[in-house]
């Protein structure tokens, strides 16, 4: 009889733009605490470079390569030549700056969770834009949905993460997710290779393997972080409902009971599973993070777990 | 089965109405609610298995909806109260007559006979129910109802509750009738006593009570009857000195030993005497005190038994008020009379004055007036007590001759003016021979005319005697005085000067002042109830002993109230009630039936009934 009597509520959706401010000057500070802890995560290290791979006009040597003609005689290793008559280049590291691609999922399913994942997503970026950022390292930014939606150009110097706020700032979770064809616009449009950090929820109705993939095969240094809320395992729902995605608009006639939201579970238990084992296996790197932890806190174990800026 | 609530009408359109209603609100349910989700893909899989239990659901639907039909029907229904038909249940009807006289106090039993008789009766009303209607009814001097004839157990043990001990007999043939008033025409009918008495009822209330087809059942009460108490307890003033009293108590004992008891006398609440007392077996013992003085209002008898040899407490108490005494102003009209001035003289309670036939105006601010051979112009404004009236003027009556040496032949003794007086033998030269009213009593007389007269003239008292005194031997008489202060006390209202106290059960009427239209009684508990007085007289039936207080505009009496005569009885339990030749059965106790009604379980059925949905809901089992 109490279902009987059940007020009936239309289709509880996300809002997308009740965010609060999110770079304010308490998340500025933390930022700046960030820094100093991310300095000493790098101690031992050099500081504010990165050796390319590329052979160029660096002072450490790096490996030899048989002359070709139309090479740069100035790089030939005489001595060699002297002991084995070969003509063979000296391959000087050519340092570099290196560049931090973020790639911030933007799509509707972004405006879930508590925090919403979006905003989650946005403090992460510009933490680690602003650790880039103080490490002298030129940082992009490019917003995904369907496609590429906006781009900050690579920029370079800690007084810029201010730019990267106001890029930041305006960007809402709405429309549908292409990874592969958001990621493809994004590898066109950059040719200069670096590290790639794909912020989001992965939630891609064609699959977000090819997205992936579209990264490693742009030569982009890959990484995923995976943004999951508590309610994606478990939603608060029960009885009679019909469920719309956010993005695509479908719906479903659903019986929650609870057996099926254990089911649910179990399903997405096995989607996380899948995404490891897709990033394991394609040995991209894959930070899982629930949004309940707190940003500055998620950046640091991100670099604990080094290979990320690093 | 038939519905007590509703019309068949009603509940049908009702049942119909909250059905549609339910209906309705169902389909409202049907209706889903859209539930926004990030991604929908992660519940294809899952979805793949419901299309094959939609049909499972649907079933789970229809049997909710099922089960809000079936709460809304039970409720209909409980709101039309069906009862089974009265011509469907095999009836008894049963009234518990509970013994409340003052015997029931007795302690022979713990704590009391009556607690006794209470703890059957709950037995009895434990089996009451549909089939079985019980009345339950308080006995004493009269029969007092404490709840309907109802089969509901709760009703019946509030009823029993509400049994009051009483301090005066046992009316058994009153509540027989009472019970066959109750009884008559109805199925299965039976009356229980619960009594120590085992009174039967009188040959023509027994054949009445088999006439009615009505059974008799007794419950008898009670151990043994060992007990000690006081019979009689009076006092008196003395007419002539009414500051002093006699008084007399009778103490008596049955048991089978002598009894050393102690009496205590109080005055005023105040011990004025403590005696030790041995009473053999069976024997009463009378004790007078002739000298009482310095008692102003009340007397109080208590008699203490040592041991265990008295069961009943109640008759241990006895008590006596002595009426108040004031001050009255007495006229007399006399041309000189020494027997009627000395009369006068004995009690100092009287302010006398004496005035000539000549000097006599009225009797205006007198609370009596006595005209000596005088009849006054105008009546007078008091009560009057006229000696050998003359005729003519306010005389109360005209003379019509004299006869010769009158004889008191006819002697109203019982009449407060003539109360301890002796006139049989008075010697009398002559009497006047006069016409009374129809209204008047002759108090004494003979054949030939009336020698003393009483009635009311005017709305006033009068006494008449209709020879001279002075022709008369009666002034060498004691009586000559207490027939003046007898008739100056009944003008005055002051009558009792024998004050012995009413008892409990028994009518007394208490004489309040002119114009007193209403008085409050406060009995020994406490308790207050207004009572009306009307023509200036206070009906009263006590219930308990002790001094009831009678208060009005301006004025307050104390009335004495005594354990009932009938109290000093053998108290020793009678085990079996006899009626004709046989002796009446113990009532059947019932095993304790389901007592509520079906209302009660059709509602709690659908309580049930949303409970268990409600936790089906919220573990999701039905949804």
């Amino acid at each position: 009889m109490r279902a009987l009597f059940r007020t009936r509520s239309r289709a509880t959706r996300p809002v997308a733009s009740d965010e609060p401010e999110l770079f304010d000057e308490r998340f500025q500070k933390r930022l700046e605490y960030l820094s100093l802890v991310s300095r000493r995560v790098f101690t031992g290290r050099t500081r504010a470079e990165r050796r390319s791979r590329r052979a160029g006009s660096g002072v450490e040597f790096a490996d030899y390569r048989v002359y070709y003609p139309g090479d740069d005689y100035r790089q030939v290793d005489w001595n060699v030549y002297g002991r084995s008559e070969r003509l063979v280049l000296r391959l000087q590291e050519q340092e570099e700056d290196l560049s931090v691609y973020l790639l911030l999922d933007c799509s509707g399913s972004m405006a879930f969770g508590s925090p919403r994942k979006l905003s989650y997503g946005k403090q992460l970026a510009a933490a680690l834009a602003y650790v880039a950022l103080n490490h002298l390292d030129r940082v992009s930014i490019t917003a995904l949905r369907d496609g590429v939606v906006q781009r900050l150009s690579p920029t370079r110097g800690r007084n810029r993460i201010f730019t990267v706020f106001e890029f930041l700032r305006p960007l809402t979770a709405s429309g549908g997710t292409n990874l592969s064809d958001a990621i493809g616009a994004f590898a066109a449009q950059n040719k200069r290779r670096g590290v790639a950090v794909l912020i989001s929820d992965l939630y891609d109705p064609a699959g977000f393997e090819q997205g992936i993939n579209r990264l490693r095969y742009g030569r982009f240094e890959a990484h995923v972080v995976h943004l999951t809320d508590a309610a994606d395992a478990a939603p608060e729902l029960h009885g009679e409902v019909d469920l719309e995605d956010a993005e695509t608009g479908e719906t479903r006639q659903v019986t929650v009971t609870p057996r099926l939201l254990s089911r649910y579970a179990e399903a997405h238990a096995a989607y996380l599973e899948r995404i490891h084992a897709f990033c394991r296996q394609k040995r991209v790197g894959l930070y899982t993070v629930d949004t309940r932890t707190p940003p500055d806190e998620a950046v640091l174990k991100l670099l604990r777990r080094g290979g990320l800026l690093s | 089965m038939e519905l007590l609530g509703l019309s068949l009408a009603q509940f049908l359109g009702l049942l119909g109405g909250a059905s549609l209603l339910t209906v309705a609100l169902y389909m409202l349910r049907l209706r889903r609610r859209r539930v926004a989700v990030p991604f929908i893909g992660l519940w294809e899989g899952l979805l793949a298995d419901r299309r094959s239990s939609r049909l499972f659901s649907r079933l789970r639907h229809l049997l909710s909806l099922l089960v809000a039909l079936a709460v809304v029907a039970l409720l209909a229904l409980a709101l039309a109260d069906p009862r089974p038909s009265a011509a469907a249940v095999s009836a008894r009807t049963l009234v518990v007559l509970i013994d409340a006289g003052v015997t029931m106090r007795a302690s022979d039993v713990e704590p009391s006979r009556l607690e006794a008789a209470l703890a059957e009766a709950r037995e009895l009303v434990r089996g009451a129910g549909d089939d079985l209607h019980v009345l339950v009814a308080q006995m004493d001097a009269s029969t007092t109802p404490l709840s309907p004839l109802t089969g509901e157990r709760h009703v019946l043990e509030r009823a029993l509750s509400r049994v009051e001990p009483s301090d005066s007999p046992t009316d058994h043939q009153r509540a027989y009738r009472y019970a066959l008033d109750v009884l008559s025409g109805r199925p299965g009918a039976e009356i229980t006593l619960l009594t120590d008495a085992a009174v039967a009822p009188g040959p023509e209330l027994a054949e009445a009570l088999a006439r009615a087809d009505i059974a008799i059942t007794h419950v008898p009460i009670g151990r043994r009857g060992d007990n000690a108490g006081i019979s009689a307890f009076a006092v008196r003033r003395y007419p002539i000195d009414k500051n002093r009293s006699e008084l007399l108590v009778e103490l008596y004992a049955d048991s089978n030993h002598a009894e050393d008891v102690e009496l205590t006398l109080l005055g005023d609440g105040a011990p004025i005497d403590v005696q030790r007392i041995r009473i053999e077996p069976g024997q009463s013992i009378r004790r007078v005190y002739d000298d009482v003085t310095g008692v102003a209002h009340t007397l109080e008898a208590r008699l203490r038994v040592p041991g265990d040899h008295d069961d009943l407490a109640a008759d241990d108490r006895a008590y006596a008020a002595l009426p108040e005494r004031r001050r009255s102003r007495v006229l007399c009209v006399t041309e000189g009379n020494l027997y009627l001035e000395a009369a006068l003289l004995l009690d100092e309670y009287l302010d006398v004055d004496v005035v000539t036939h000549a000097a006599y105006r009225s009797a205006d601010g007198y609370d009596a007036v006595i005209f000596d051979r005088f009849a006054p112009p105008a009546p007078p404004s008091a009560p009057a007590l006229h000696l050998a009236p003359p005729g003519g003027g306010a005389s109360p009556f005209e003379i019509q001759g004299s006869f010769e040496r009158p004889l008191f032949e006819r002697l109203e003794t019982e009449h407060p003016v003539l109360r301890f007086t002796a006139l049989r033998d008075v010697n009398v030269a002559r009497a006047a021979r006069v016409d009374v009213h129809e209204t008047d009593r002759v108090l004494a007389g003979e054949p030939r005319g009336p020698l003393i007269v009483a009635g009311e003239r005017e709305g006033r008292r009068f006494v008449a005697l209709t020879f001279d005194v002075r022709e008369s031997d009666l002034p060498l008489r004691v009586a000559w005085p207490l027939l003046v202060l007898n008739a100056i006390d009944w003008f005055t209202a002051a009558e009792g000067a024998d004050v012995a106290a009413a008892s409990v059960g028994r009518q007394l009427t208490i004489e309040l002042p002119r114009g007193v239209k209403h008085a409050v009684v406060r009995d020994p508990a406490g308790r207050e109830q207004t009572l009306p007085a009307p023509h200036g007289k206070l009906v009263l039936v006590p219930s308990r002993a002790g001094f009831h207080r009678v208060s009005w505009d301006g004025g307050e009496r104390t009335v004495a109230v005594n354990p009932s005569e009938a109290t000093r009885r053998d108290l020793s339990p009678q085990p079996q009630l006899v009626i004709g030749k046989r002796a009446a059965a113990r009532p059947e106790v019932r095993a304790p039936g389901f007592q509520h009604p079906p209302w009660v379980l059709l509602a709690a059925a659908a309580l049930l009934i949303v409970c268990l949905e409600w936790l089906t809901y919220h573990r999701r089992w039905t949804v």
